[in-house]
């Protein structure tokens, strides 16, 4: 059974298509890329199935439950994690108190051994150096890999990233690559928005183009690679 | 919670022990029932500044509406003694009670609203129930407010005494909401929510309920400080609900630096006993004095007192390091 499925799902901004029936599933245990050029619909998707955004139609289910629509919080609960697109940490807190808030809010706060939770992501995305430090003083890198030690210590099961690598150094880049790896090697399901096509075919197994608010196609990075609609989409019909 | 450094916390214990000193010796070193009565009122001001600090500096929650909270715990604890006869004591938990209940009734319909707008409607709550207070005879006998007399902290005839009451409360809340606000998960909370919403929701924060939480404890306390007034003055009056309150509120809390606690509360007490000293020279004097010093702290050090100190000791903390 898939972690995740969206069924149909669709928005609307007033006469402005945002989303249009959009169809995919999320396969357990590996990476999911979801990509196309800039206005496709991406973060709307996103947004609709971590419940920023509410949906005008279709269905989305996670583990077999329907959370469409869902209080953001309550999807978190259930086990989602996301970033986002430019980089969310609590500036004003130190990067122990971003993960201690992170543990305590997640479903299943430990009554015992949060501090090992949050050393632990802190050393998986090798911060601990960094762990008194504001988060609001790090570099636009190191705030990333604060938020993903924030989603990590909450420990879900399926983990959105939202452009994980915009914006970062190659060396950056590479280190990501490789702790994303890991989570997937733990079992952990991601799905993840990314412009960086050969950061995407690289890790992905699986990967769904959406193009103008609508879906265009969905399939292995080979078969995505091939088709000349996405290319098309991508490059132009100079191609 | 942040990790201070061990001579600074030691500095901060014993600033504390030492303010805690004075403040015990204060009847031994000048037993003048006027200057103890200064001090007290000092104290209430302090807490009340304490528990707005915790609803704005930490949850982000802008209330004009403050004065409503106090006067409400007032007068909740006044008519629990007036009309019902119960001890005074009885009058602070029902007088926090009263507060806390006023916070989610305030909290729940004013989510959605932001910054000024936010501002507003508390502060249209607040008049709401001055108006009530003035109107509503039978209940609040009106403008001529309660008169709580004998006052149950003075029974015993010793305005120390009361002094001492007060004194003790006023502390302990303050200790209290400095204990949530900074070392437990429910005021980190409150902060993440503070500094973004999107962010908090997405680590499974329930918003709503947190913002309703802040507005009930931040209530509750102000209304216990209310009921503490109201006993220790001897009198509640619809005048304790009106904006000047929620105005000197907040200049204290700006002042003192928000976000802070401590500040707030330290800068309320300087500030009430500096403005009891400019009433001797003249009402006005003193309202345009606090005024002055509220737009020269905004303009010129808009952290606060306690605010700019932190940013200095960081500054030298790091020249030390380089």
């Amino acid at each position: 059974m898939p972690i995740l499925e969206v069924s149909g799902i669709g928005k609307r901004y007033g006469g402005i298509v945002a989303v249009e029936d959009v169809s995919f599933k999320v396969k357990r245990g590996i990476a999911t890329g979801l990509i196309g050029p800039n206005g496709a619909g991406k973060t709307t998707v996103f947004d609709m199935l971590t419940g920023m955004q509410r949906a005008d139609r279709g269905s989305i289910r996670f583990e077999g439950q329907t959370i469409t629509n869902l209080a953001s919080h309550k999807i978190s609960r259930l086990g989602i994690g996301r970033t986002f697109q430019s980089v969310r940490v609590f500036g004003n807190l130190s990067v122990l108190e971003n993960l201690n808030i992170a543990e305590a809010n997640s479903a299943a706060p430990a009554r015992h051994g949060a501090t090992d939770r949050v050393h632990r992501a802190l050393a998986l995305v090798e911060m601990e150096e960094h762990a008194g430090k504001p988060a609001g003083a790090l570099s636009y890198g190191q705030r990333k890999l604060v938020e993903l030690a924030m989603v990590l210590v909450q420990e879900p099961r399926l983990i959105m990233l939202d452009e994980p690598v915009a914006g970062v150094n190659p060396g950056l880049v590479e280190r990501l690559s490789d702790i994303l790896r890991r989570l997937i090697d733990s079992g952990i399901s991601l799905l993840l928005v990314e412009h960086n096509i050969r950061f995407v075919t690289g890790l992905c197994d699986h990967i769904v183009v959406l193009a103008a608010a609508r879906m265009l196609a969905d399939g292995t990075p080979e078969e995505i690679m091939r088709n000349p609609d996405v290319l098309e989409a991508f490059l132009g019909s100079d191609h | 919670m942040m990790n201070q450094p061990a001579s600074s916390r030691s500095a901060a214990m014993i600033a504390v022990a030492v303010l805690a000193i004075i403040a015990l010796a204060v009847p031994r070193l000048a037993p003048n029932e006027f200057i103890l009565s200064i001090l007290g009122f000092a104290m209430i001001y302090a807490m009340l500044a304490a528990s707005w600090d915790l609803l704005i500096g930490f949850a982000g929650l802008v209330s004009f509406g403050h004065a409503g909270f106090f006067g409400l715990g007032g007068y909740a604890a006044a008519l629990a003694t007036y009309h019902f006869g119960l001890s005074p004591w009885l009058g602070l938990p029902i007088g926090g009670l009263a507060g806390g209940v006023f916070g989610i009734l305030i909290g729940i319909p004013t989510l959605r609203l932001r910054a000024v707008y936010l501002a507003l409607a508390t502060l249209a709550f607040a008049e709401s129930l001055r108006i009530i207070a003035t109107n509503w005879h039978d209940l609040t006998r009106g403008s001529l407010g309660f008169n709580l007399h004998p006052t149950f902290f003075r029974l015993s005839g010793e305005a120390a005494n009361s002094y001492y009451v007060v004194l003790l409360v006023s502390s302990l809340s303050i200790a209290v909401i400095y204990y949530i606000a900074r070392h437990t998960s429910l005021g980190m909370t409150f902060q993440a929510v503070r500094d973004d919403e999107l962010r908090a929701r997405s680590l499974g924060i329930d918003v709503v309920r947190h913002k309703i939480a802040a507005f009930a404890l931040s209530g509750f306390f102000a209304g216990v400080a209310g009921a503490l007034y109201a006993h220790y003055l001897g009198l509640i009056s619809p005048s304790e609900l009106g904006p000047a309150t929620t105005m000197l509120v907040v200049a204290m809390s700006t002042i003192g630096g928000i976000g802070t606690i401590i500040g707030p509360a330290l800068a309320a007490i300087v500030l009430y006993l500096a403005s009891e000293l400019l009433r001797m020279i003249g009402s006005t004097y003193g309202q345009v004095a606090i005024g002055a010093l509220l737009i020269f702290f905004v303009i010129l050090f808009p952290e606060g007192v306690a605010g700019w100190l932190s940013r200095q000791r960081a500054s030298w903390r790091n020249k030390r390091k380089t």
